[in-house]
């Protein structure tokens, strides 16, 4: 029977709905094109290049993230960790950058809330290549708490 | 009168487990956000994401939260299983 394929083009049928207008066309266009992306093209986050330049076939271009550049290189110092870490706050669209501090909380300094604490996890993940699991990124509430998290992780001493 | 809910910074200890449950959903999202394809398309799934979460903030019913989380895991799945066939 037909229904068996039913539910999978209803599902991409609602989904291109949620998401609106040509979301899912260019999208498939766009994962045959996949590569890895860091956060610091993402466009949320402030950039001295725009990531695109209007064109949405063409990939703009790209801020390496650490985990590309040092990767086989010398590992990375604590003070490259501690500068990494605070360039990422800084380039988050909602934290003015000259509040950003090693020692500045999240949300009672910074201006986050919860969600925008969550992002911030995730653009750490991305810039240094690693995994960060739901219990350690709950206790990740300013830059001093992510430093001490990724040095374990990426061996940094 | 029944019980009125105050934006008070203290959370019962459910509510403080359904707002850890929302959090690792957002970050689910966000995680899958990453096979969306490009920036563009990652950015623009983040926001309708991250727009959701935002029209439902305040809200402090129990059982409407506990919905909200079950079609917003429902939604998760979908969007897994479209990015899964166009690959």
């Amino acid at each position: 029977m037909a229904s068996a394929s039913l539910p999978r083009v209803l599902c991409v049928r609602n989904l291109s709905s949620a998401l609106g207008r040509t979301a899912i066309q260019t999208r498939a266009a766009t994962i045959r094109a996949w590569r890895p992306v860091s956060t610091a093209s993402c466009l949320r986050w402030r950039r001295q290049e725009p990531v695109w330049s209007g064109l949405p076939t063409t990939s703009g271009p790209r801020v390496p993230s650490v985990a590309q550049r040092w990767s086989s290189t010398a590992a990375l110092s604590l003070q490259e960790l501690e500068e990494q870490v605070l360039s990422v706050l800084k380039m988050f669209d909602k934290v003015k950058p000259e509040q950003v501090t090693l020692e500045a909380h999240f949300i009672n300094d910074l201006g986050m809330d919860s969600l925008d604490a969550v992002e911030v996890v995730m653009a750490f993940e991305d810039e240094f290549g690693c995994e960060i699991t739901d219990e350690e990124a709950e206790k990740i509430l300013s830059a001093r708490d992510a430093i001490e998290l990724l040095k374990t992780k990426l061996d940094v001493h | 009168m029944g019980p009125t809910a105050t934006s008070s910074s203290f959370l019962s200890l459910r509510q403080f487990i359904l707002r850890r449950e929302a959090l690792c959903l957002y970050r689910q999202f966000l995680r899958v956000s990453r096979d969306a394809g490009g920036a563009r398309e990652r950015e623009e799934m983040r926001r309708w994401v991250r727009g959701e979460f935002d029209k439902w903030r305040h809200t402090t019913d129990e059982g409407t939260v506990r919905l909200l989380l079950t079609q917003g895991r429902q939604s998760l799945n979908d969007i897994k299983t479209s990015i899964e066939m166009t690959k």
